[in-house]
């Protein structure tokens, strides 16, 4: 790993440890959510709220400004299940967590982190840009996807070494 | 020698490959490194927030506000900010408030603008870095809240360090006029 952070880089290119640094907080901040809605917390929930009934008093405050498009997942698919999504949720975002800390599958959990992140701002109907934490988040996601953020400092090294033509890592 | 014969062209020609393939590497740089252009939309999306964030403070209007507006909003928020920033806030912003809002949406429309066109990015993105900085310890909140501050530095940090304005950006330019100058 440490050859390849020595490697020269060339013209158009960068070197990839500042993206490692953005991909371990970003693991960070996600492991850290899954964990504290697992629990209950209070950065989720009011006291003596469960996490399910937060997810759904939350899902329900961002209907009206759901994007046209989201409003009908929103409101027939997901309000209505909020129990059953709820841990698989807070477990997703563990997972995408442990996955972005250790450099593995990285583009893979950036692209599902993506894609939960869009969920967010179509159920808020927030702007995909601009001040708010999901774009921002989503912003640092697809540099790390792009950028395929665990092949320094992560497993993915040893991932892209073994089967290099796999485009999750 | 009638079998030798074919293998020496065979040998220079790899050779030659080999010292080809090395002198396109050393230009182009190692094929396992990403490309420059990965990090420009995260570029683009940071100068969304600093414009975005001017929406309040420019416009007809709109400016008197919030000269009048961020003192009083300071003084409000002074007992959430983190400890530590609170001296700063009492002796030093709160005293010139007026100065300070000025301050802070010339420095946003500032980094906003350069961030969009990649002139002078790096620069861009250490006055960012020092603008998010200051409203995470004013908000005072942690590193993993849901603020996007942190984040927005982290966002920074990454377009300081790959000099994200080299691809689709002025900084191409002034790159190759001025190679040592370490603001773009």
């Amino acid at each position: 790993m440490a050859s390849r952070n020595a490697e020269p880089v060339g013209e158009g290119q960068i070197s990839r440890w500042p993206l490692a640094v953005a991909r371990l907080y970003v693991g960070v901040v996600f492991l850290w959510a899954g964990v504290e809605q697992l629990r209950d917390g209070a950065q989720w929930t009011a006291p003596g709220q469960s996490w399910a009934a937060a997810l759904h008093q939350q899902l329900t405050e961002w209907a009206p400004h759901a994007a046209v498009w989201y409003h009908g997942v929103l409101t027939q698919l997901l309000l209505p299940h909020t129990d059953v999504i709820a841990a698989p949720l807070a477990w997703l975002h563990i997972l995408i967590g442990v996955a972005l800390v250790l450099g593995v599958a990285t583009r893979l959990a950036a692209g599902i982190a993506l894609a939960l992140l869009f969920n967010y701002m179509a159920a808020s109907g927030h702007r995909p840009y601009g001040e708010w934490d999901a774009p921002a988040y989503a912003a640092l996601a697809l540099t790390l996807g792009l950028g395929a953020a665990g092949r320094t400092l992560g497993a993915d090294v040893i991932l892209k070494r073994r089967w290099p033509r796999v485009p999750l890592w | 020698v009638s079998v030798d014969t074919p293998r020496v062209p065979t040998q220079r020609s790899s050779t030659s490959n080999s010292s080809g393939a090395a002198v396109i590497e050393s230009r182009a740089g190692p094929a396992t490194l990403p490309s420059r252009w990965v990090v420009v939309p995260l570029r683009l999306y940071l100068s969304t927030v600093f414009l975005d964030s001017l929406t309040n403070k420019v416009g007809p209007g709109k400016w008197g506000g919030w000269l009048d507006w961020m003192p009083g909003y300071v003084a409000d928020q002074l007992p959430r900010a983190a400890a530590l920033y609170r001296p700063v806030l009492a002796a030093v912003v709160l005293p010139h408030a007026r100065v300070f809002a000025a301050l802070v949406a010339i420095g946003e429309v500032s980094v906003g603008c350069a961030l969009l066109l990649g002139a002078g990015t790096r620069l861009a993105a250490v006055v960012g870095m020092f603008l998010t900085a200051n409203y995470f310890l004013f908000n005072g909140l942690s590193v993993i809240d849901e603020s996007n501050d942190f984040a927005i530095m982290i966002g920074c940090l990454v377009v300081l360090l790959t000099a994200a304005g080299r691809t689709f950006g002025v900084d191409a330019v002034l790159a190759r006029r001025w190679p040592n100058c370490p603001l773009w």
